[in-house]
C-alpha cells in the first residue's frame, strides 16, 4: 500500500529489535527438515521457561491436562491460581 | 514450535490465555528484546525513516490498522514486511498472517482504478526485489 495510505489509515508501526538480520537467521537442521533459529539468548525468557519445563517434567507429572481449579482444559480459571501438582495427588 | 507454545502458555497460565494479546508480548517473551512503537504524530518524514531503517537492518515490524479499511481489519495484527520506493512513491508491503484477507486498496492484487500499465510496471518491480532477497 502506498504510504501515505499507511499513514493515513494505520498511523503506527512496532519494530522489534532483535538482533540484525533475525529475520535472515534461520538455517534447516537435521532434524526432520524444520527450521530454527541460528541464534539465541541468554537472557531469552522462553528459554529459561524451557529449562524449567524439562526440569519440572523430570520431577513432576505437570500441566498434563488441568489446574486444580478449572472445569475443563485451558478455562480462564488458571489465569487466577495456577497450581500444579506433584505426581499421586489430586 | 509446540514446545515454545507450551513455555507460553505456563508463563501465562494455560493455553487459553493465549489467545489474542500484542505482537509486542510474544516478541519480547520469545527474544528478550526491546520493541518500540512509532506513531503517525511524529511526521510522515521522521516515521518513513523509522520505517526504512528497520527494513534496512531486517528487524522484525508489525501493525494493526485503526479502523476496518481496505480489506484490513482493526484488531488484528498484520506483518510489514519492506518499504519500496518505486517511480518517486513510497510503498509498504503488509502481510496478513492468516495468509488470506489481504489488503485490496490501491496498488493491490484487486486495484481495478490504477492504470493497467503502472500496476503491471509496479508489480515487475516488486517480483524483482523479491528476486534478490
Amino acid at each position: 500500500m502506498e504510504f501515505d495510505d499507511y499513514m493515513k489509515y494505520i498511523g503506527y508501526v512496532t519494530v522489534g529489535y532483535y538482533l540484525d538480520n533475525f529475520k535472515d537467521s534461520y538455517f534447516q537442521t537435521s532434524l526432520a527438515g524444520s527450521y530454527q533459529p541460528a541464534y539465541y539468548t541468554l537472557n531469552n525468557p522462553v528459554k529459561q521457561h524451557l529449562y524449567l519445563a524439562a526440569d519440572a517434567v523430570a520431577q513432576y507429572q505437570f500441566m498434563d491436562e488441568r489446574c486444580s481449579d478449572e472445569k475443563k482444559t485451558g478455562s480462564s480459571a488458571g489465569r487466577r491460581e495456577v497450581t500444579f501438582y506433584m505426581e499421586g495427588q489430586s | 514450535m509446540p514446545l515454545l507454545e507450551k513455555a507460553s502458555a505456563k508463563f501465562f497460565g494455560t493455553y487459553e490465555n493465549l489467545n489474542g494479546g500484542w505482537g509486542d508480548i510474544a516478541f519480547q517473551q520469545m527474544t528478550g528484546y526491546p520493541v518500540k512503537w512509532f506513531r503517525h504524530t511524529i511526521g510522515r518524514e521522521k516515521m518513513l525513516e523509522a520505517i526504512k531503517t528497520a527494513d534496512d537492518a531486517h528487524h522484525v515490524m508489525w501493525l494493526e490498522p485503526m479502523k476496518k479499511t481496505m480489506g484490513l481489519y482493526s484488531g488484528h495484527q498484520y506483518s510489514l514486511l519492506s518499504h519500496i520506493n518505486w517511480d518517486g512513491k513510497d510503498f509498504v508491503q503488509v502481510r496478513n498472517p492468516w495468509g488470506k484477507g489481504e489488503y485490496n486498496g490501491p496498488w493491490s492484487d484487486y486495484d481495478k482504478k490504477t492504470d493497467a500499465t503502472k500496476l503491471a510496471a509496479f508489480r515487475a518491480h516488486v517480483k524483482q526485489l523479491k528476486k534478490h532477497e
